[in-house]
């Protein structure tokens, strides 16, 4: 156990009601602030349609990733399940939408609420587990959900041929006004969970989290409740992804059983680990660099994005320790002093 | 009545040696390196693409079952000498191997996407004819395939059990420091276990084409299949994966006798949900101890 790990053990058992890196946190809320004003004017200039829609599903995996993240790499889950979520809120607004007429932003919060509860029965079958259990079911939950629905000729989820049509949520006959609209949303969207992905990682709970992770022995031993804790992360990650899950529905008009693609898992983790997992800003600028990539593919090998995006995942897996992020910090004062403090063992590979 | 119970229970028996072989893999991959190969399904699938080649070319099936079990093998070994090794050395590394390792599966399926396309490939079974008891058919290759299971998985607990690499691969699952001190040379037995694992992935893949259809995707519906059968057994626990492999061939050919197909993968879930939450290290798993 390393000396941060042991700080952060005792800072998240006697600091409970004080928030933590106060500073950092108000910078990196400063930054999503000004970052998500700076996109906001983008449609003005790329007046692109499909350009505009290419990004909208951006945001759209933006969310769905800060919520990984939080679980992944935060709390050191390892799920699988994050998609099947996303499904699960993707299926629950477009059945709400398409069968019973609930309008857009009910069946939005429905989702996210569905979510929730899809990832608080699976986190509390597995999560006083060991995690490569939470791998085995999350990955096989998403498999469940896959074949269940691609094999319903019910009529009720759409079976393989998908769900639809699925109202946008502001409607007009402008395409380019359309595209726009899925944009801006996306981007609202990301503001929200941004800054709640932040905050709740700087809050007492994310140290728990994390202290958890590095030493889960130690944390217990000093009082903090793990199997909790970690099941707190799992239903933000879990409803997150739900509300992800309605934002696509909507913007993209028909939830086929398509979006379980494992090539999609992929991509997704690709887009975290290089971004670098653990950290605020990894899932955003890893979402944003892959998404740049897999466009430029599309243009040349279409159909192969999935297939690159997991080239890259192995890639850096192997040579890039910690994403682009870490090593951006690799060459920061911060990042040199907390590579000292790091454990030996650990330091010299 | 009778009729359909007895093919159901056959058919049971020959799905649960299909997973036996499988799970087999994962429980000793698990239970000598501590990390999970999620690639194992992927190498099903390469195994029977295997059996089709050799199929087209009129090889004897045998040598077509030993050349899978020969190149799925050393491909098995490569992923360790080349990516696994490379992490395995990470405090995280039980989470990089599983990460690196489904990101490998995937790029396998497309690998084997372009090589071979999309469309289902059928092959000729290995052994032809069947006979006829009260009614119901069993097929002779059926009936080879559970017996080359048995056989194999014999084999492989008598390696594990009685030879020098067995107890080498059960040392390094228990301390793998303390296995190095004492002079077990941990790669090179890591590299080992790998290749069996994977070999027998090939071979089941083998057994497989001559019962289903093979296409590029049919390795994560496998790789599922083993998950919960390991889940079930308990990880790394070779008695327990076998028990659940035959377990879940007989709940899924029975659920679906009686509830139809649909509803097999549904009525497994919950069973594994279950049992996670009454005996959480599964039928025969043990708690493993851990230092702080």
């Amino acid at each position: 156990m390393s000396i941060a790990t042991a700080l952060r053990v005792d800072a998240a058992t006697t600091t409970r009601r004080r928030p933590v890196g106060l500073v950092r946190t108000k910078l990196d809320i400063a930054g999503v602030l000004v970052g998500v004003a700076l996109a906001a004017v983008l449609p003005f200039a790329f007046q692109s349609a499909s350009l505009l829609g290419f990004l909208a599903v951006m945001w759209i995996w933006i969310v769905v990733n800060i919520a990984w993240n939080v679980t992944l790499g935060y709390a050191g889950i390892l799920s699988f399940g994050q998609l099947a979520f996303f499904g699960v809120g993707a299926y629950t607004s477009a059945i709400l939408s398409v069968h019973l007429k609930v309008p857009p932003w009910l069946d939005t919060v429905a989702a996210l609420v569905a979510g929730g509860l899809a990832a608080l029965l699976v986190g509390v079958a597995v999560l006083r587990l060991r995690g490569v259990y939470v791998a085995l079911v999350t990955l096989a939950f998403h498999e469940l959900l896959m074949t269940m629905i691609s094999g319903d000729t019910g009529g009720f989820t759409g079976g393989p041929n998908g769900l639809g049509p699925v109202r946008p949520y502001i409607a007009t006959y402008n395409l380019l006004l359309q595209s726009a609209f899925g944009y801006w949303i996306g981007l609202a969207a990301v503001l929200l969970v941004a800054i709640a992905g932040i905050l709740l990682v700087r809050s007492p709970v994310g140290l728990a989290l994390v202290a958890a992770r590095d030493a889960e022995n130690v944390a217990r031993a000093r009082g903090v409740r793990v199997t909790r804790y970690r099941l707190v992360a799992f239903v933000f990650s879990g409803s997150v992804a739900g509300f992800g899950g309605a934002l696509y529905g909507h913007y993209n008009g028909v939830v086929s059983p398509d979006i379980f693609n494992f090539g999609i898992v992929m991509t997704l983790l690709a887009m975290i680990i290089v971004g670098g997992w653990g950290t605020v800003w990894g899932p955003i600028v890893g979402t944003i660099a892959i998404t740049v990539v897999v466009y430029y593919v599309q243009g040349i090998w279409a159909g192969y994005e999935n297939a690159v995006a997991g080239v890259i995942m192995v890639v850096a897996i192997l040579f890039l320790r910690g994403g682009l992020i870490g090593a951006a910090e690799g060459v920061t004062a911060r990042g040199i002093r907390k590579r000292l403090w790091r454990e030996p063992a650990d330091a010299q590979r | 009545m009778t009729k359909e119970l007895v093919a159901a229970l056959f058919s049971g028996l020959v799905l649960g040696s299909l997973y036996a072989l499988m799970s087999m893999g994962l429980a000793l991959v698990w239970g000598g390196l501590r990390v999970l190969n999620l690639t194992q399904g992927t190498l099903y699938m390469l195994g029977a693409y295997a059996a089709v080649l050799a199929g087209r070319s009129g090889l004897s099936p045998v040598i077509g079952v030993l050349l899978a079990f020969v190149i799925i093998g050393v491909l098995g070994s490569l992923l360790y000498v080349g990516p696994v090794r490379r992490v395995s050395a990470r405090p995280d590394h039980e989470n990089a191997v599983l990460l690196l390792t489904f990101g490998l599966a995937t790029l396998g399926e497309y690998a084997a996407l372009v090589a071979f396309g999309p469309q289902p490939q059928s092959v000729q079974t290995l052994v032809h004819g069947q006979f006829t008891v009260v009614g119901v058919a069993f097929p002779w290759n059926s009936i080879m395939m559970i017996i080359a299971t048995i056989m194999l998985l014999t084999l492989l607990g008598v390696v594990m059990k009685w030879t020098r690499f067995g107890l080498a691969s059960r040392a390094l699952a228990q301390q793998a420091d303390g296995a190095q001190l004492v002079g077990i040379n941990r790669h090179r037995t890591s590299m080992l276990i790998f290749g069996i694992s994977s070999g027998l992935a090939g071979v089941g893949g083998v057994l497989l084409s001559s019962y289903y259809f093979v296409t590029p995707y049919i390795g994560q519906n496998y790789l599922l299949l083993a998950l919960i059968v390991t889940i079930l057994g308990g990880l790394g626990s070779m008695s327990g994966t076998l028990y659940a492999a035959f377990l879940v061939g007989l709940i899924q050919a029975i659920s679906s006798l009686y509830l139809g197909t649909r509803w097999s993968l549904p009525l497994l879930f919950a069973v594994i949900i279950g049992v996670l939450i009454v005996r959480p290290t599964g039928i025969a798993g043990r708690v493993a101890q851990e230092r702080l």
